[in-house]
């Protein structure tokens, strides 16, 4: 049910109300899945051949993209027009893409927005992300029978903001109404139900195709802390196959520059041999190529030594994370393994020593993110069922700007509470200096070039004074999906500049503006009538949520003036929502409404905190 | 809730989570936009809130400035002594790296200031439980900053121990 507030008593809303269409997304390296819940239940969708797992490939060709199995088959023949992992690609500069290394010939000559090269013309990493999304929004709406309203997008806990941006850019692209992005710790968490234990502390290791996460997590009284985040984008099974593959081809004594289709066999041995050795204690390895062919055996322990030094890596976060966390080893209960790398016996052998317990497993590694994302998403939008959980989540890298000198003053350290704003006071450095320029950086180091640039702007205006005599305070606010706003004012003139940092390898507005139109497949009319669809569901939205504040304090709260101007408010946008039919005019009628209402869902908000404040004076008496 | 350094913990955190429960933007995603702006504004009032209280250093900078004292607008640190042991600290910080066991070492450095924060923290209680001259509880603030600083930089230390 819609409210305008968390109600003190759950079930005084007074209508049920309509079941809306959410689902959990999966956005991984090698595989994304969709999950959703029926029946409370949450459950990852199959496609028509019973697959849950859409390998994250994209083909391009002439006559249109071709996702998941069908374009991994043919990865190896068509390796320039076939994209795997692109989501490693996302929220990268083409400077940074180059120096990766990542196999696909690129357009560079936008840095911020770095395109590959296809058949079918230029196509961002973005846009290859939004492929997948489109076909997994088709696998459940043709499931589920009815366009979904949203879905909660899993990210790794460690993405920085150009990634989470890039993320939603994506949703964009695909048409998708994004309700939140969730860490995939966070999810897998929520998967296992650990929300409804007791109490804990909980370590979530999770290995993937492409990043490794680790999340200390805390819960108490139904809330979910997460007490610290640690991880590398850049390090996953797929760093296994390439030690694998590296080690074949010594053996093979091929050269270590080898063609693309070369590469991608010797990759898809070393997966298939990583596999078995989950089972087998040894594997034979052969790789045919143009000039020859070699045949040999990998040992458990061979595999063993060669992925060590991953494993250690990973270890090492963990080990940071706990101290950032501020807590020991000891006191974790439970440790959740996630990600398909932690099939490999070796990870789970190192992680339970260092933990010193025996890892969950129960839930299928692959699943348990995109279940956890499904309950999240019913969540958020209240579907009836445990509506309980709360997340407070943290950011996961420290948020500055650069002083003199070129060090990093940091505004927001990592692992703060969400939401959080937090502001500093800085000054002019010469006499007279009428603008300022604003660097935003993230990251932990002390060099601003050893951080990540997310946005540049001017304070302009400010008034001429000798050096040190200004002081501007300039306002942090990082919202509950962890994106990042920046506002400056000068505090004596009241001139002020802001920005939503839209980071700088992220897409521009235009870009997306075009890339939608480009990718738009239905006709103008359709787009009309969806739009005005939407807005009829947000009035109604906006109606119930009256309807059901009213019903709860209209009386106590509002004098008869009051409740007389919110009746009328209420019963315009209740006329308009019948009659009119053009979807920005409705918006208007809505955006009237919430206006002459704000003073009375203020009012509820500062004495739902009182409510809240002596509902607890009590229970410490009692 | 008490205004008082000697606070409950366990009792602020569940006074914390229960306003979250409240005003966290999650539990307004259906609500107008309206209560959704004012939502999040609440949510990170509370975060902030929490954050200082939490903390013992910043709890007391706090609940100073409600009685109008503020250590950073007061005479800096005359105590030599502490000053000298400051600068030995710093100085055995910074050549941890080129010990036989920097790991060690970094843990040890750790625990030396963790000492030496307890024995500030228990003045700084003192103080709040029979409050004397405003300039003594400034000097202890001070040293705890200076502490906490070095305690950051340990930790940063630390960090890069653990990535290289």
């Amino acid at each position: 049910m819609s409210r305008l507030l968390q109600l003190s008593e759950p079930g005084a809303t007074p209508e049920p109300h309509q079941h809306r269409l959410v689902v959990g997304i999966d956005l991984g390296t090698t595989h994304s899945l969709v999950a959703t819940l029926r029946s409370g239940v949450p459950d990852t969708l199959p496609d028509e051949q019973g697959q849950h797992l859409l390998p994250s490939v994209v083909r391009y060709t002439t006559q249109g993209p071709v996702v998941g199995a069908a374009a991994r088959a043919v990865a190896t023949r068509d390796p320039q027009n076939t994209i795997v992992s692109a989501k490693r690609l996302i929220g990268y500069t083409a400077e940074q893409l180059v120096q990766h290394n990542i196999g696909y010939a690129l357009d560079g000559s936008d840095n911020a927005m770095p395109m590959l090269c296809t058949v079918a013309g230029l196509v961002s990493p973005v846009a290859v992300c939004a492929e997948i999304l489109k076909s997994l929004t088709e696998r459940a709406e043709t499931t589920l029978g009815g366009q979904l309203t949203g879905a909660v997008i899993t990210v790794p806990a460690y993405f920085d903001d150009a990634q989470r941006q890039a993320t939603k850019d994506a949703a964009r692209l695909a048409d998708l109404p994004v309700l939140r992005l969730l860490n995939e710790p966070t999810a897998a968490a929520l998967a296992y139900g650990l929300d409804r234990a007791s109490a804990g502390i909980h370590a979530i290791y999770d290995l993937g195709g492409g990043t490794f996460d680790i999340s200390i997590l805390r819960l108490h009284d139904g809330v979910f802390e997460v007490l610290a985040t640690g991880g590398n984008t850049a390090l996953g099974g797929d760093d296994f196959d390439q030690v694998i593959a590296d080690w074949i081809a010594r053996h093979a004594e091929l050269a270590s520059d080898q063609a693309a289709a070369l590469r991608r066999d010797l990759l898809q041995q070393a997966r298939t041999a990583k596999e078995v050795l989950a089972e087998e204690t040894s594997v034979p390895v052969q790789i045919t190529w143009t000039q020859g062919s070699w045949q040999g055996e990998l040992s458990r322990a061979q595999l063993d030594e060669l992925i060590d030094p991953l494993i250690r890596q990973t270890l090492r976060t963990c080990r940071q994370s706990l101290q950032d966390a501020g807590i020991d080893r000891q006191a974790i209960d439970e440790v959740v393994l996630v990600g398909g790398s932690t099939r490999t016996l070796r990870v789970r052998a190192r992680v339970a020593e260092f933990f010193g317990t025996t890892p969950l497993t129960d839930l299928d590694p692959d699943r348990v993110v995109a279940l956890g994302a499904a309950i999240q998403a019913n969540s958020l939008v209240d579907n009836p069922t445990r509506q309980d959980v709360l997340l407070l989540d943290v950011n996961p890298l420290s948020l500055g700007l650069e002083t003199i000198g070129g060090l990093v003053e940091k505004v927001i350290p990592r692992n703060t509470t969400l939401p959080i704003a937090r502001a500093q006071t800085f000054t002019t450095a010469k006499d007279g200096q009428t603008a300022l320029s604003l660097h935003v950086v993230q990251g932990e180091r002390e060099h601003v070039a050893d951080c990540r640039s997310l946005a540049r702007f001017e304070l302009r205006g400010i008034p001429p004074r000798v050096a040190g005599a200004a002081r501007i305070r300039v306002t942090f606010a990082v919202d509950a999906d962890g994106l990042l706003q920046v506002s400056a004012e000068e505090q004596d003139s009241g001139i002020s500049t802001d920005i939503t940092v839209k980071p700088s390898s992220g897409l521009s507005e235009t870009a997306i503006t075009r890339l939608l139109q480009d990718s738009i497949a239905h006709a103008a009319e359709d787009m009309a009538a969806r739009q005005l669809i939407e807005q009829q569901v947000n009035a109604q939205r906006v109606l119930d949520a009256l309807h059901a504040a009213l019903a709860d304090d209209g009386e106590t709260l509002l004098d008869a003036a009051e409740r007389v101007k919110v009746d009328t408010a209420l019963a315009e946008l209740q006329a308009a929502a019948e009659r009119v039919r053009e979807a920005g005019e409705l918006k208007a009628a809505i955006a009237a409404l919430e206006q002459a209402c704000a003073f009375y869902v203020e009012r509820r908000m500062n004495t739902n905190i009182r409510q809240a404040l002596a509902g607890q004076s009590v229970d410490d008496i009692g | 809730m008490p205004t008082s350094f000697d606070i409950d913990l366990n009792k602020l955190t569940r006074h914390y989570h229960l306003l979250q429960k409240n005003s966290h933007p999650d539990r307004h995603t259906q609500s107008v936009e309206t209560a959704q702006r004012l939502a999040l504004q609440q949510a990170m009032m509370i975060n902030e809130a929490y954050h200082t209280l939490r903390d013992p250093l910043q709890r007391a900078v706090y609940l100073l400035s409600l009685q109008g004292i503020r250590p950073d607008q007061a005479d800096s640190i005359q105590d030599s002594a502490f000053l000298m042991e400051q600068m030995a600290l710093r100085e055995e910080l910074v050549g941890i790296p080129r010990q036989a066991d920097p790991a060690a070492a970094s843990d040890h450095m750790q625990n030396t200031i963790q000492a030496l924060m307890t024995t500030q923290l228990n003045d700084l209680a003192d103080w709040f439980a029979n409050p004397s001259q405003p300039s003594v509880v400034c000097v202890v603030v001070q040293k705890l900053q200076f502490l906490y600083k070095l305690q950051q930089e340990a930790a940063t230390l630390a960090t890069y121990l653990n990535e290289a």
